[in-house]
């Protein structure tokens, strides 16, 4: 398989969760998780990945930097910038706003994720 | 000629019964209903003047009377007249004492060898109608100054070049604590902070070169008890007493401003709570609904009694869900106001 998913999230229980979801919704699909910013960064930089439909699922409050640094930082580094797929746990509105500055950005998601939006999330990332 | 109709009352006061008679004649060729009051003598004038049932619309007054005469006879009468215009009546020998008359507050004068009709009638309308000026124009003086002296804001007028205060209201002598004389023996500078004064110094006289730098005119007062107060102040310039001076309302806005800043100390507060609960209490309850969520599709229960515990826990969840999301609605709706979206 050709398509990778990277989950980057500093709350260990729902990464966890995800984990489970998208084993129940796509089994066998390649998954990687990351609960550091940082340790998913120097991965992505490090892994170049031509050819490859990679996609990114990404906290809006990471620990040390929030989603929009991350995505600077990664805009800034890679040549082929990886598609991007937003959650939050929180409900304020302000957040929209901003994710229309960001074209790599495929999707919303409040938290929580549930079953039903993973497979919302699989057809996203097909589509492409 | 057609004869003026409406009715006069009108005192002659002349002790000459043939200059009266003549008066008379002459009055009633040009009005239809003037009623006449005579007295002979300027005590039995004092009496009509002090109890007519109706004012008089003008009086005439011949200048020498048995017990008075002359200026004392003038200003006696003015004083009792009370605002009626009098016209003087007087011979070819007064001439120079009549014309000194209108100084005193007489409104015309007559010389009765030169008395017609109609100098008479004209005398009397033309005396009437300046009467009424005077009488709006110290009106409308009286209304400027109690704008002044009422206004329940302080207010006060200060010379522009020696600072001296000019005249202050009771406003401000009940707000500032000092008396209107300890206020007219000081400065607007010795209302202020000593490290303030360099600063005033500076705006008024940018203001008085027309360069404005602060609208807001916001600036720090010392009442007399020493207590600091934060007052916005209008300045207007203004002629006072041939002296170039400033005209001031001050506006105190001490408890204003305090008000203020616990409000805003209170909603920054306020907007800190409303984040905690959009971002950091919802966490773990997305987590608690992404677990019920697996925990359904992991389990497959079927077990009748969990399954309705599973509900219980989800229905309880998403309850709580719903209360963080109508306080982030409406924790929005206050953040949008403070950036003047609204």
């Amino acid at each position: 398989m050709n398509s990778e998913l990277i989950l980057v999230d500093d709350d260990k229980v729902l990464l966890l969760i995800l984990q489970k979801m998208i084993h129940i919704v796509k089994p066998g699909f390649r998954l990687i998780s990351f609960s550091s910013d940082h340790e998913a960064l120097a991965y992505l930089s490090e892994n170049p990945s031509p050819g490859k439909s990679r996609t990114v699922m990404l906290d809006i409050n990471l620990g040390e930097m929030n989603a929009w640094k991350f995505m600077d930082e990664l805009m800034g580094r890679a040549a082929d910038c990886p598609k991007i797929i937003l959650m939050t746990s929180s409900v304020s509105s302000s957040n929209l706003e901003k994710v229309k500055k960001y074209s790599p950005v495929i999707g919303f998601f409040e938290k929580p994720i549930t079953i039903e939006i993973t497979r919302q999330i699989f057809e996203l990332i097909n589509m492409d | 000629m057609r004869k003026d109709t409406k009715p006069y009352n009108i005192l002659i006061v002349e002790d000459n019964l043939g200059d009266y008679v003549l008066i008379e004649e002459y009055l009633g060729e040009n009005i239809l209903d003037a009623t006449l009051q005579r007295a002979d003598n300027f005590l039995q004038a004092k009496k009509f003047l002090r109890q007519s049932p109706r004012p008089f619309d003008v009086i005439f007054l011949d200048l020498s009377l048995p017990d008075l005469s002359g200026e004392h006879l003038i200003t006696q009468i003015i004083k009792i007249a009370t605002g009626c215009p009098v016209i003087a009546l007087t011979g070819f020998s007064d001439l120079e004492f009549s014309i000194r008359s209108l100084s005193l507050g007489v409104s015309d004068y007559l010389l009765k060898d030169d008395l017609t009709p109609t100098i008479l009638y004209k005398s009397i309308i033309y005396s009437i109608q300046r009467a009424k000026f005077i009488d709006q124009i110290q009106k409308s003086e009286k209304r400027y100054s109690n704008l002044f002296h009422l206004s329940p804001l302080p207010m006060w007028v200060f010379d522009v070049e020696t600072l001296e205060f000019l005249d202050v209201n009771r406003a401000a002598i009940d707000h500032y604590g000092y008396s209107k004389e300890e206020f007219l023996a000081i400065k607007i500078t010795d209302i202020r902070p000593a490290e303030d004064v360099d600063e005033m110094k500076k705006i008024l006289n940018n203001a008085l070169m027309g360069i404005i730098t602060d609208s807001k005119n916001v600036f720090r007062h010392q009442k007399k008890s020493g207590e600091t107060i934060v007052v916005e102040v209008t300045v207007s310039r203004l002629n006072f007493n041939e002296k170039d001076a400033g005209l001031v309302l001050v506006n105190d806005i001490t408890e204003r401003n305090r008000y203020i800043k616990t409000i805003e100390k209170q909603n920054e507060t306020f907007l800190e709570i409303a984040w905690i609960q959009s971002h950091v209490v919802r966490a773990p309850l997305a987590r608690l609904l992404g677990l019920v969520d697996l925990m359904e599709m992991e389990l497959k229960v079927k077990n009748g009694e969990i399954a309705n515990l599973m509900n219980h826990i989800k229905d309880s969840a998403d309850e709580l869900d719903q209360i963080i999301r109508d306080i982030s609605k409406k924790s929005d709706i206050i953040e949008r106001m403070d950036n003047h979206e609204f």
